[in-house]
């Protein structure tokens, strides 16, 4: 079977092949994601996260990553049994502090999500999607 | 030439001294990051009971120097912090985390907590 229109068209008809998605990666500290491959699944393949921001909402709105929902650490645990980890869960914020916050309250509340990670770094956003992300 | 090997016993001697007093000032080996949440989940759990009138912590990392953090928990003396009975249910990784915690933040370390 040939698809006439040629693989761009093909590409966008059957979605990208698992075999090109960067998968995720842990980092060096528990529960932390390796950082360059957090990037290359921003650039790559940002829908197979479930990307959240745990900062405070006026801080989101300032800038955020483009893909992530904003639940600030003190509405999380109200809604944490509403989560799941059928996409692997990553947490964002400045610098790691809440993020790895965030990592723990899952793993003490809902300890049967494993697919869950912290961004341990320091995140730079600007309002239009753009970012900068260095190891602290 | 004794001046010079008095000289360079000098520079050993004091190299050794400084590294020494660095690694005497290292800080705790606990999981901050954990320590974090411990912490705010202590205050959680104290202030449902009504002991405290805020879940949100009366204390923050920022509010004290490293060495003040290293004489309170060296010596275990939470007082300040209130719920007592909530910190001596803590275990002792419990408790280095948060200290690590503290020690991370401090007022005079290179990021201070910047929230409670």
């Amino acid at each position: 079977m040939v698809f006439a229109a040629g693989y761009p068209a093909w590409k966008k008809f059957a979605g990208t092949s698992s075999a090109s998605k960067v998968a995720v990666k842990s980092g060096g500290e528990e529960g932390s994601i390796d950082i360059k491959v957090f990037k290359k699944i921003l650039a790559q393949n940002p829908e197979t996260i479930q990307l959240i921001d745990v900062r405070d909402i006026d801080e989101y709105e300032v800038g955020h990553f483009k893909t992530a929902v904003n639940i600030p650490t003190d509405d999380l645990e109200a809604n944490v049994k509403k989560l799941s980890d059928e996409k692997p869960i990553v947490f964002v914020c400045n610098s790691g502090a809440k993020s790895g916050e965030a990592f723990y309250m899952l793993q003490d509340l809902r300890p049967e999500l494993k697919k869950v990670y912290y961004l341990d770094a320091e995140s730079k956003y600007n309002k239009d999607g753009s970012f900068k992300i260095e190891k602290l | 030439m004794s001046k010079k090997i008095i000289s360079a016993f000098i520079a050993i001697l004091f190299t050794m001294v400084t590294f020494a007093v660095a690694f005497a000032s290292e800080g705790p080996d606990g999981n901050k990051r954990k320590g974090k949440y411990t912490y705010r989940k202590v205050y959680k759990a104290c202030a449902a009971t009504g002991e405290v009138e805020s879940a949100t912590p009366s204390l923050s990392p920022a509010d004290k120097k490293r060495v003040e953090w290293k004489e309170i928990f060296g010596t275990k003396d939470f007082g300040e912090f209130g719920c007592s009975d909530f910190w001596a249910g803590l275990s002792d990784k419990d408790i280095n985390d948060i200290y690590s915690y503290f020690y991370g933040y401090a007022a005079d370390s290179p990021t201070p907590a910047t929230c409670k």
